[in-house]
């Protein structure tokens, strides 16, 4: 399904080696990749992706992400307690990065998800220059929330004195990986070609 | 549709508008009328640039490998680690779900990518570009999307300042190594682009095409 913009030519650009060609080939005249117009399925499949990493976000804050062992003594952080614990050591700088790439990106990018989901569902019109500028935030900065995995990881691999002082990888560890790449699969799977689409049927008439 | 659009062309990959292209000269960048988004970028020296900067990570990358990377030290007992080391101790610890997934976004991946990168520049430089070649192009997308080693190294100095308060932490000539491959790495990156490389190829089969039909 050609979009307006094409001015009624029947064409798609490859996906991968973007080579723009005819729409009723099967594959890429260049790299024999897929042709597809759009991304298949778009809408269904952020849904999907989207909801998998809603519901992961309740063990990733839950559990605990981190467990340190220091002279027989077990401590369990979640963490939301990772960056109160930051704060109170006076640790303010890690403290607010931690929580603004642990709480705070993957919370405003559930909403800004979730915005341009159901403006997509339900048709609501609006110009598609607001939707692309959210879009293109989302998609930038939510890998960046994964740093706090590898912090964890990393410390895990790091800290292994025996009784003295361990620090293991919690459950929440991976349920975090895992609301990270999800909504990165979400933010991906979204097709900003949709956007447009509204914009100019609803300008046709 | 008697017009070729493959070689000149791009169809913007947000907003799905048409625009001529052509050849772009070497530093510029061309941007959709419509919605803003960028087309494709030519960086100068792009090609040239690629290979430098990917072969001066890779050596970076050995580096980090060699020695230890953070040194620690509690109450007397200390203990250093290496890049490879620190998803070793993870399959130790029986995280494999958690070591599988680092070990390839921070240093499968990565390298990886950089030898993808070295391979194209040199082919499409000398003009031995071949169904590899193209092979490759394809993937680039799925190695960039994948790519997670600058946010691994955020986070190694954000876990240096967490626990600086509780124990000794300094840094090792692979940190320094490690550093030095992630800004390589980025640098390297940043002359990729999709489109300029496949007009590229194009170009090459479409001049070895004219040479062929002269004879």
């Amino acid at each position: 399904m050609p979009s307006s913009a094409l001015h009624g030519l029947n064409l798609v650009s490859c996906h991968q080696c973007e080579t723009v060609q005819a729409a009723d080939r099967s594959r890429c005249s260049f790299c024999g990749h897929k042709l597809h117009g759009r991304k298949r399925y778009s809408l269904q499949r952020t849904w999907s992706f989207l909801i998998t990493a809603l519901i992961l976000y309740v063990p990733a804050n839950v559990l605990p992400i981190m467990i340190t062992y220091e002279m027989g003594t077990e401590t369990f952080n979640t963490i939301a307690g990772g960056v109160v614990s930051l704060w109170e050591n006076g640790d303010y700088l890690i403290s607010v990065i931690i929580l603004v790439a642990s709480l705070l990106v993957p919370l405003a990018k559930f909403a800004a998800m979730l915005t341009l989901c159901l403006g997509e569902q339900f048709k609501l019109v609006d110009k598609p220059h607001n939707r692309v500028a959210i879009y293109r935030l989302t998609e930038f900065v939510g890998r960046w929330s994964m740093v706090d995995v590898f912090v964890v990881a990393f410390l895990a691999s790091l800290i292994q004195l025996g009784n003295l002082m361990s620090v293991y990888p919690g459950p929440a560890a991976l349920a975090f990986a895992g609301v990270v790449i999800f909504s990165m699969l979400a933010a991906n799977s979204l097709d900003p070609k949709l956007f447009w689409d509204d914009y100019e049927h609803h300008q046709q008439h | 549709m008697n017009r070729d659009y493959s070689y000149a062309h791009a169809i913007c990959h947000e907003c799905d508008l048409l625009t001529f292209v052509g050849d772009l000269p070497a530093g510029h960048k061309a941007m959709c009328p419509r919605c803003g988004a960028v087309l494709t970028r030519l960086r100068k020296n792009a090609l040239e640039r690629m290979l430098v900067f990917g072969l001066t990570a890779v050596i970076c990358l050995l580096f980090s490998n060699v020695f230890s990377y953070v040194d620690l030290s509690v109450q007397g007992q200390e203990r250093g680690i290496t890049l490879l080391e620190t998803v070793a101790v993870l399959f130790e610890l029986k995280e494999r779900a958690l070591a599988v997934f680092m070990s390839v976004v921070i240093i499968g991946l990565p390298t990886f990518y950089v030898g993808v990168i070295c391979w194209l520049a040199v082919s499409i430089k000398l003009e031995r570009v071949s169904a590899r070649t193209i092979g490759l192009l394809r993937i680039v997308g799925y190695l960039q999307f994948w790519n997670m080693a600058e946010i691994f190294f955020l986070g190694i100095l954000i876990s240096m300042v967490k626990v600086s308060s509780m124990v000794d932490v300094e840094v090792g000539l692979s940190f320094w190594a490690y550093a030095m491959f992630n800004v390589f790495l980025i640098a390297a990156l940043a002359q990729v682009d999709r489109f300029q490389l496949a007009q590229a190829i194009k170009r090459i089969v479409r001049d070895r095409q004219v040479i062929l039909d002269a004879v």
